[in-house]
């Protein structure tokens, strides 16, 4: 496995793929940018809460098409190239799917630790007065980095399925709207859509009073269960995906 | 000599429809085998089960006398080198990282790159991004990527489709001296007859998915017996003799055509012919192409 990565790595030189979880990041960043602006000392004093609860709204709509843009991208040099009847001869097609979802995953982790120093570096940029919640803080590394890993299965599924890169890119962008829309459908429905999980494992809850204007928010706990469950779902849909994936011919 | 391939009732059929009907392939070692049929016969999908590209529906494998299956096909196809339908490469990877990384891939050492880049004539363009090559600069990539690491076995299927007349002959020469310069058995597909009389040294005919002929190349042109064409000076009586004498002759292009003779029984025609006071003006005889032996094997022309 560790060859058949080495490998995957050597293939995307010249490729750029490190320039997506990039441009994300700068999205990200000048986002920031624009919300930490003139912020007053209330604001300050719940600026790390605040991130932990925008970061998995935000993600729902732009990680499902970052995930899917990535995918594609890794994938595609193999159906331009037309080489995966030639890798076929020289490694199992298992070492083949599950190394090159692996590379993906890289790009993604680099993300994610690229949105966890975001919101580090804004506490320290823009002083905010609160603590990090460091048990909130790594909850929403992990959620971010699991979520994003089933989306990725999926993503990666179609995009070695299809020679036609556009379906999955579809998917993917159509995944970013539902999963933000998830978020005002009731609980029960919302709860069928993957892309919106990352807001559904938010690690606080804010309310708004429209009289007086306030925000404020409270500490949610962490539905340990669910994030098992999800893991659990993660690790069947890749071993299926992964079954279909080795029985096609080519 | 070793039989490097050897198939036993290989059998494969898409949706109910059968693509290799029950095929006995054997391919011995040193020789380049020429796969012939025309298009849809079956050549590339025996070539992908033969690699384990394609599930077999019924019969086995043998390759270097090891029974392949899906646990030793990998261990298997290490030495073995192959092109299938189009070359593989990665376009946004240079020629020579494209080796690299398939040399990676085979564990071969990094130093072969540049002998097969040179073997292929490619090393002017190794710097060059696969994706700006010409098609025949990405057959001879294809065909460099396949010969790393010398393997035993080569299996190439239409190594030449697409190329110009110029590519096809580079082609076919780099081919015809892969067995004497390295050892190499080839296993090599063509719908082109000229082109697999001209590289092989054994020869399978594969119509419909059967395999209708198996042989040395030179054992199919002596099976296919020549023609002889005779013009004379009065053809209609000379065929009334020719009759007489037990032959079938045919008329053809202003000369009669009879089936191959033996020397004595040509003494006798033109004795015949002598005593009737008929001139012969022509004779040739016809060898038989391998467009000939195809149609007389399968009943029509390839395509």
């Amino acid at each position: 496995m560790k060859k058949a990565l080495y490998n995957e790595f050597y293939k995307g030189r010249h490729a750029y793929v490190w320039a997506i979880p990039l441009a994300f990041i700068c999205i990200t960043i000048l986002w920031q940018i624009f919300c930490n602006q003139k912020l007053t000392s209330e604001q300050l004093a719940y600026g790390y809460t605040y991130l932990l609860y925008q970061f998995p709204i935000m993600n729902s709509l732009m990680m499902p098409l970052m995930i899917a843009v990535l995918a594609s991208r890794l994938c595609d040099m193999e159906i331009k190239g037309d080489t995966i009847k030639q890798l076929y001869t020289l490694q199992s097609r298992k070492a083949f799917y599950d190394s090159k979802f692996f590379h993906e995953a890289f790009f993604l982790l680099l993300f994610v630790i690229g949105e966890c120093a975001i919101i580090c570096l804004c506490g320290t940029i823009y002083h905010y007065t609160d603590n990090l919640n460091m048990t909130a803080f790594g909850q929403f590394g992990a959620v971010t980095f699991v979520v994003g890993l089933v989306i990725l299965m999926l993503q990666h599924f179609l995009s070695l399925r299809f020679t036609n890169q556009i379906l999955p890119l579809i998917i993917g962008l159509a995944g970013s709207f539902l999963g933000l829309f998830a978020m005002f459908l009731p609980h029960t429905v919302s709860r069928w859509i993957i892309y919106s999980y990352f807001a559904e494992f938010q690690t606080a809850k804010m309310y708004w009073d429209a009289n007086t204007r306030e925000m404020w928010f409270t500490p949610l706990s962490f539905p340990y269960v669910k994030f098992v469950l999800l893991l659990i779902l993660g690790v069947a849909l890749f071993i299926i995906s992964q079954k279909i994936f080795a029985k096609r011919e080519v | 000599m070793n039989t490097i391939i050897r198939t036993k009732g290989l059998c494969k059929s898409y949706h109910q429809k059968a693509a290799v009907k029950d095929l006995d392939l054997t391919v011995e070692q040193g020789s380049i085998y020429g796969f012939l049929g025309p298009n849809g016969a079956g050549k590339s999908t025996t070539m992908k089960m033969l690699l384990g590209l394609a599930k077999p529906s019924a019969g086995a494998i043998q390759i270097f006398g090891k029974t392949m299956n899906a646990k030793n096909r990998i261990s298997i196809l290490g030495n073995t080198g192959s092109l299938i339908e189009s070359p593989s490469y990665y376009g946004h990877l240079t020629g020579e990282e494209n080796l690299k990384l398939l040399a990676s891939m085979k564990q071969v050492p990094e130093a072969q790159v540049e002998e097969v880049l040179s073997v292929v004539h490619l090393n002017g363009a190794k710097d060059k991004k696969a994706t700006y090559y010409s098609f025949g600069m990405k057959q001879r990539l294809g065909l460099a990527g396949a010969l790393l690491g010398n393997p035993s076995l080569l299996l190439l299927d239409e190594p030449t489709n697409g190329l110009d007349p110029a590519g096809i002959q580079e082609m076919r020469s780099l081919i015809c001296t892969l067995p004497q310069r390295f050892g190499m058995t080839v296993l090599v597909s063509s719908h082109l007859l000229s082109e697999i009389d001209q590289m092989a040294t054994h020869v399978g005919i594969l119509d419909q998915g059967e395999l209708l002929f198996q042989d040395s190349l030179s054992a199919l042109h002596e099976s296919s017996r020549p023609n002889l064409r005779i013009h004379t000076t009065n053809d209609k009586k000379a065929s009334l003799i020719f009759k007489q004498m037990g032959f079938a002759p045919s008329y053809e292009n202003q000369s009669l055509v009879l089936d191959s003779l033996s020397d004595a029984r040509l003494f006798e025609v033109g004795k015949q012919l002598y005593a009737q006071e008929i001139g012969i003006l022509r004779i040739a005889e016809d060898e038989a192409s391998l467009e000939d032996i195809f149609l007389k094997l399968t009943g029509r022309s390839l395509s």
